[in-house]
């Protein structure tokens, strides 16, 4: 699934690997999430919607709409 | 597959399992008769004994096939799970006799079987695993 | 010298290693206590059978640690790749046994011992993983 999350990382200057840990992930979860080869599960994607203060829609495009 | 067959991918995977199986009979019947009545030796032994093993290969693809085409991700975890549950218990089988085969001169285990005991413990899953999710 | 806070959580922490001492005393006294009663009750050929499938039970751990990886850990990406990984491995397991199988029982080529299956399996379960993370990057 397409996303912003490079983009958002960027903005506030975190490496994959600061992203990664504050989402206790491991940095190749949030590479393969930013490429768009892995689709996080709810919860993870509502962490990360948390995270940059911002709805899971803004972060991620739906490709259907 | 759990309840009844409703995607496409469901009724292909099902077709073709059937269809294998047939086949793996038809074949191994074939081999064993060439074998055991025809005596067959040499070279062409080789190729006849594997000729079984064909279909279930194909099963084993199409199973793959079926986990990356199934849209429904609920019913790809179940099945993704008693498959887990069905290799956890095929290799404790396989441990566990193979230390009674060595050192308590149990009876031999024929790789043959390997694959069989995988698909029972698969089943004997499935109940287990949908009950989880009542 | 300074004590540290008699938190909840230390005393939990503290409970629970209690518990688990226990328990591994528990599972040193049973079994000392136990074979002497049981052993001579079960011939040579049952004890074999006993110690062997002990040894077994012991080669379950792999099995047991995987298992318990697959159910706890957090990060969800990884375990996609370890389940991914699996399922290969699980294929291709399956096609050389059942193709060495059917040699050894036709073909009378050498017997494959069941003990081997597990390290076969783990094996092309490591292969399989590095393909899979290619196919992630």
């Amino acid at each position: 699934m397409k996303n912003r999350l490079k983009v958002l990382r960027a903005e506030r200057d975190w490496s994959q690997a600061d992203l990664a840990q504050r989402l206790e992930v491991s940095r190749q979860s949030v590479n393969a999430i930013e490429t768009g080869k892995f689709d996080p599960s709810l919860p993870l994607a509502f962490k990360l919607a948390r995270l940059f203060g911002l709805r899971i829609e803004e972060i991620f495009e739906d490709e259907r709409s | 597959m759990f309840c009844s067959i409703k995607s496409a991918a469901q009724r292909r995977f099902v077709r073709s399992s059937l269809l294998s199986a047939g086949l793996v009979v038809v074949l191994a019947v074939a081999a064993a008769a060439a074998f055991r009545l025809g005596h067959l030796k040499g070279l062409l032994a080789y190729p006849v004994a594997v000729l079984p093993a064909l279909p279930i290969v194909w099963v084993l693809i199409e199973t793959g096939r079926y986990i990356a085409a199934e849209k429904d991700e609920f019913q790809r975890n179940l099945l993704v799970q008693c498959l887990l549950v069905g290799i956890g218990g095929t290799l404790a089988t396989t441990t566990i006799w193979g230390y009674m085969q060595d050192f308590a001169h149990a009876p031999r285990l024929d790789l043959i079987w390997i694959y069989p005991i995988f698909w029972l413990f698969v089943g004997l899953s499935v109940p287990v695993v949908i009950l989880r999710y009542r | 010298m300074e004590h540290e806070a008699n938190s909840p959580a230390k005393r939990r922490f503290t409970d629970r290693f209690h518990i688990r001492v226990l328990l591994r005393l528990l599972a040193l006294a049973l079994p000392i206590w136990a074979i002497p009663q049981i052993l001579p009750k079960l011939g040579t050929a049952g004890t074999a059978y006993l110690i062997a499938s002990l040894l077994g039970f012991a080669g379950l751990g792999f099995i047991v640690t995987h298992g318990v990886y697959l159910v706890t850990a957090k990060d969800e990406f990884q375990r996609t790749v370890h389940i991914e990984s699996i399922l290969w491995s699980i294929g291709v397991t399956f096609t050389v046994t059942t193709f060495w199988g059917l040699l050894e029982t036709f073909a009378h080529i050498p017997h494959l011992g069941a003990l081997w299956i597990c390290p076969m399996f783990v094996v092309f379960m490591g292969l399989a993983k590095r393909l899979v993370r290619l196919r992630y990057k």
